[in-house]
């Protein structure tokens, strides 16, 4: 009995090799770079390069000042209403293409090319497309009559953010789509066969069957997807570089901005909390769904 | 709350390493005041200890833009061929160039001198980056340049960064599109051209009055400092403490800028200097406020711009009107290798080599010798250089302040949202020289 | 006709004009970028705008080779993206390993690290990583974007493989243990084989996300022939100040950016479309 409970013990301690390597990068690239990040958030840099300590000057400021209120709603707009909108396309999507039909292969393989394309790419065009003069939104709305004159959405403080989601909502719903209907295939079809047997129309199948069996893996993408919202800053940058006047910048966006544009770096690291400490509300109710499930398999 | 406990576990020994990180983090700080002792240069081979004398087997220079470099090669071939000294030659984008030098700088891995903008130039000298020039170069240099291009770059009595390309702006009108509609007499101030502007703008045939920028993070500057100035106000007051724009003439120039808004090319949120530019050249827009590189770029595809003609900028209601100078400079970085990267300047400063370049670009010479040796300067028929030079009595510059891109993005910002009507102009002003004034006392 | 049949005709042609709708607003931006990449530079900037140009400009796509680093731009896109999967699967592959299958000390809490770790924008962190990897001499080189990518995709991985380990059968382990197999062994000779399709999911999203990425590339590479396909792009839109952007040009480069994308998850398409799960029904 002895025997076995050290052979254990030792065997835990030496099974930590496994994860070696990865904790070794983590600590290195993400453990430590963020310590100096917390650490730099207590400091501001003076005119002629000196780092003072000021405590918690640099989130009162934060706090205070007139274009923080637009960058924690325009924040919330992106990943909320981002979310809202990518689930509920991605959820069209997957009903739509859940039945049998011809070219279901083909179609599926379409929906995934705006997922598949570098961002860089998609970025470009729908800047092209957005060109008031020239562009073919404009253009579109123009031949449907309904601007009667060039306008400009991306370049608009009211309607830049919009602009933007609309290119991130057609880039990520695709991928919502594809993780919603695997999930809708692992639902035996005996179920909706019994449930046809029982007279039960379209409409009820999917409200009572499939809606609640898939309501977990909607949680959890909409959280993984809310999550990636939240960091996007490539999308968001290279469409507009955070918009005029900062009307379609979010926290990220604020981020970059200070610490490279400004080279305001204790500053950037004080918005860099703030953000670190909503993703951690973040973390721990994804960590609380993940766990409900892994106990469910 | 088992999981949410196990959670707060891990965020607390975040926590305490934070603390113990953060000890270790104080020498990244100290790294540009202690510059000269890290090794510099990509390739210099000598004791990095000193920073004066140093043995140096090459350079590197970085461009913006991709400026002059069919010139920048030849003349680096020949300046190897001259001294033995190698000419790395880099190009960067001109949006990212000062995030990238900064960063580069923090890091300790400075290029030996660049291209850059002169609201720099103090900034840099502060912060140590850069070293002064008077000593580095020749004389003859030293005073081929003009008087105003050398005050720009200097900061007290020492010159702090080389002068390098400059343009003067001035207005630009399309008089076969104002005979258009009847207009015969090319207007002189704002009022005037405001008046014109409705019969010149017809959205539905694609034509404008004006092209601007209200939205662009720099460009907004050079389109609306113009108008400011012509107003009486100042992006600094006269002790240079505070903002110079809070104010009735601030605020009138703001209102204007913003009527103007109506009859410019509806772009104006996403464009940049260069769509104005572009906006110009295929005839959209009748006026515009520019140097002359949209007319050297119809000028290099071959086509007419005889259409185009260059007046002084417009005036405000009391007459008053400047002209908005730009200056590119050449710094010279504080890496160890000074001295051959202000022998490498010096030989690029020249008619044959630099000389061309602002020939071909359509900008403004600051360099005595560059008149003399190439005609085209001094051609009184050359609409690209003459009509800019005559500006330079009336010419301003954006100043060079320390914390120029956030007074820069604050005002840039201000305009925008008065463009757009999210704010009045006087609302608009408040709160950007609100924003200025915070920041000049820090 | 029965009104059962005439219904059944209205509800496939409405699925018919839903699915061609679909694919309009999918497609569009795509059409938008060939068409583009095939007008000559005059044709670029029409009012109106028109969507099949009159004059078929096919030489762009040769031209684009002269006009921008195409050529280099792959080969350091492959470079990097290669070295992050190699990097990644071979420091991966063992953690998802013990996590599904081992026990040690802290078990749990690591695992918390890795989903933690997820969470952080490389934005964050961009300037003291900047100044590690400066010290570490590695500035300017394809390596430090492979640690970067490694690093940033690493959780992502380690939890996708993590579900694929999760499902390979007990039994066939017990059997390998009781036969004398000790962990490693088990890892290489059961494991890998039997997850090839999970492993090679993992595989293509660790391309993706390598390929497209964008903030490291940008910010730690200055030397023009680095910079992967993505950022020389990118750059196009931002270098020439006095000429205008050749966006013909850009979109040709553009549309050979994304062809190698949209072939590769042609081709791996089946394995995502859920019939992995379709056997842990069973």
């Amino acid at each position: 009995m002895n025997g076995l409970a050290k052979r254990e013990r030792r065997e835990k301690i030496v099974n930590l090799i496994y994860i070696l390597p990865m904790l070794i990068i983590f600590v290195t690239f993400i453990l430590y770079p963020i310590t100096q990040v917390f650490y730099m958030s207590f400091f501001e840099r003076k005119i002629n390069g000196d780092m003072v300590f000021v405590g918690l000057g640099n989130f009162v400021s934060l706090f205070t000042s007139p274009d923080t209120p637009r960058m924690f709603q325009n924040t919330f707009v992106w990943v909320v209403v981002g979310v809202f909108f990518k689930l509920l396309l991605g959820l069209g999507l997957a009903l739509v293409l859940y039945r049998k039909f011809l070219g279901k292969r083909v179609m599926t393989a379409i929906m995934l090319i705006p997922y598949a394309m570098p961002a860089a790419v998609s970025c470009m065009i729908w800047r092209l497309m957005y060109n008031p003069m020239f562009g073919h939104i404009i253009q579109f709305l123009r031949d449907l009559h309904i601007l009667d004159r060039p306008g400009d959405f991306l370049g608009n403080t009211r309607t830049s953010l919009i602009a933007v989601m609309i290119v991130n909502i057609w880039a990520v719903t695709p991928f919502c789509a594809l993780n919603i209907l695997s999930t809708m295939y692992s639902i035996p079809t005996y179920i909706y066969e019994a449930a046809k047997i029982d007279g039960a129309s379209g409409m009820q199948q999917f409200f009572f069957i499939t809606f609640p069996l898939i309501t977990s893996s909607l949680r959890t993408l909409g959280l993984l997807i809310g999550i990636w919202a939240f960091n996007t800053f490539d999308v968001i940058y290279m469409v507009t570089q955070g918009g005029p006047a900062n009307s379609s910048s979010i926290m990220v966006n604020f981020i970059y901005q200070n610490a490279f544009q400004f080279n305001n770096r204790g500053y950037s690291a004080a918005i860099s909390v703030v953000s670190f400490l909503i993703l951690s509300v973040f973390a721990v109710v994804y960590i609380n769904s993940k766990g409900e499930d892994t106990r469910y398999e | 709350m088992k999981q949410f406990k196990k959670f707060l576990s891990v965020l607390l020994a975040f926590v305490i390493l934070a603390g113990i990180g953060g000890c270790s983090s104080k020498s990244a700080e100290t790294v540009p005041a202690a510059n000269a002792e890290t090794s510099a240069g990509t390739n210099s081979t000598a004791d990095p200890g000193t920073v004066a004398a140093k043995e140096t087997v090459s350079i590197t220079y970085v461009t913006l833009g991709d400026t002059g470099m069919g010139f920048l090669k030849q003349a680096a071939e020949e300046f190897k061929a001259e001294t033995g000294i190698e000419v790395k030659l880099e190009s960067w984008a001109y949006s990212d160039a000062y995030q990238k030098i900064l960063t580069l700088a923090e890091g300790g891995n400075m290029p030996d001198c660049m291209y850059g903008f002169s609201s720099w130039t103090q900034q840099f000298k502060e912060a140590g980056y850069t070293v002064a020039i008077d000593d580095l170069i020749s004389e003859d240099l030293y005073n081929d340049f003009s008087a105003s291009a050398l005050e720009v770059c200097s900061v007290g009595d020492e010159l702090w960064a080389m002068p390098s390309y400059m343009s003067i702006r001035g207005m630009l009108f399309n008089k076969v599109r104002l005979e258009e509609v009847g207009i015969t007499t090319i207007p002189t101030t704002w009022e005037e051209f405001k008046q014109i502007s409705e019969q010149l703008t017809d959205p539905s045939a694609g034509k404008y009055a004006y092209t601007m920028v209200a939205g662009h993070p720099k460009n907004t500057l050079d389109c609306f400092l113009p108008i400011l100035w012509a107003y009486g106000a100042n992006v600094m007051d006269e002790t240079g403490t505070a903002n110079g724009f809070n104010n009735e003439k601030g605020v009138a120039a703001l209102q204007m800028y913003a009527d103007m808004a109506q009859y410019a090319v509806p772009d104006y949120g996403q464009a940049d200097i260069n769509s104005t530019q572009n906006n110009f050249t295929t005839q959209l827009a009748a006026a515009y406020y520019h140097n002359a590189q949209g007319l050297a770029a119809l000028a290099e595809a071959g086509e007419d711009y005889s259409w185009a003609v260059i007046t002084e900028p417009l005036a405000g209601p009391d007459g008053q009107k400047y002209s908005l100078g730009v200056m590119d400079v050449d710094l010279i970085f504080n890496t160890g290798n000074q001295e051959a990267a202000a022998k490498w300047l010096e030989f690029w400063h020249t008619p044959g080599y630099q000389g061309q370049v602002v020939n071909q670009s359509g900008w403004v010479p600051n360099q005595q010798s560059y008149f003399a040796a190439i005609p085209q300067f001094t051609d009184e028929t050359n609409v690209m250089v003459a009509p800019f030079s005559k500006m330079e009595p009336i010419t301003k510059f954006k100043p060079s302040i320390t914390c120029w891109e956030e007074v820069q993005k604050y005002m840039a910002d201000a305009v925008t949202k008065a463009v757009m009507g999210e704010l009045s102009a006087a609302e608009a002003m408040e709160t950007a020289g609100r924003q200025v004034d915070e920041l000049l006392t820090k | 006709m029965s009104r059962h049949k005439v219904m059944k005709y209205l509800r496939k042609t409405v699925f018919i004009l839903l699915l061609a709708l679909i694919i309009v607003i999918l497609l569009f931006p795509v059409a938008a970028m060939v068409s583009v990449s095939l007008k000559r530079a005059n044709d670029v900037f029409t009012m109106p705008v028109t969507w099949i140009p009159k004059v078929i400009a096919f030489e762009n796509y040769i031209q684009v080779f002269h006009k921008m680093n195409i050529v280099s731009g792959f080969r350091s896109s492959l470079i990097v993206t290669g070295g992050t999967i190699v990097l990644i699967m071979v420091i991966a592959i063992p953690a998802a390993y013990a996590f599904s299958n081992l026990d040690f000390y802290f078990k749990k809490q690591f695992y918390y690290v890795v989903l933690v770790s997820q969470m952080f924008a490389p934005v964050i962190v961009i300037i003291p990583l900047y100044s590690l990897i400066n010290k570490m001499g590695l500035i300017d080189t394809r390596f430090s974007l492979v640690l970067m990518n490694t690093t940033f995709n690493l959780a992502f991985i380690v939890l996708m493989l993590k579900s694929t380990f999760d499902g390979v059968p007990k039994e066939v382990v017990e059997a390998a243990r009781i036969d004398g197999c000790n962990s490693m062994e088990v890892m290489t000779k059961i494991y890998l084989p039997v997850s090839s399709t999970g492993i090679a999911v993992a595989v293509i999203f660790a391309f993706t996300r390598t390929w497209n990425e964008f903030l490291f590339a940008f910010t730690f590479l200055s030397s023009m022939d680095k910079k992967p396909i993505i950022v020389s792009l990118y750059e196009i839109l931002k270098n020439n100040p006095a000429v205008g952007i050749p966006w013909h040009y850009v979109m040709a480069g553009a549309v050979y950016t994304t062809v190698p994308l949209v072939i590769l998850f042609l081709c791996i398409r089946n394995y995502i479309t859920g019939d992995k799960t379709a056997g842990a029904i069973k």
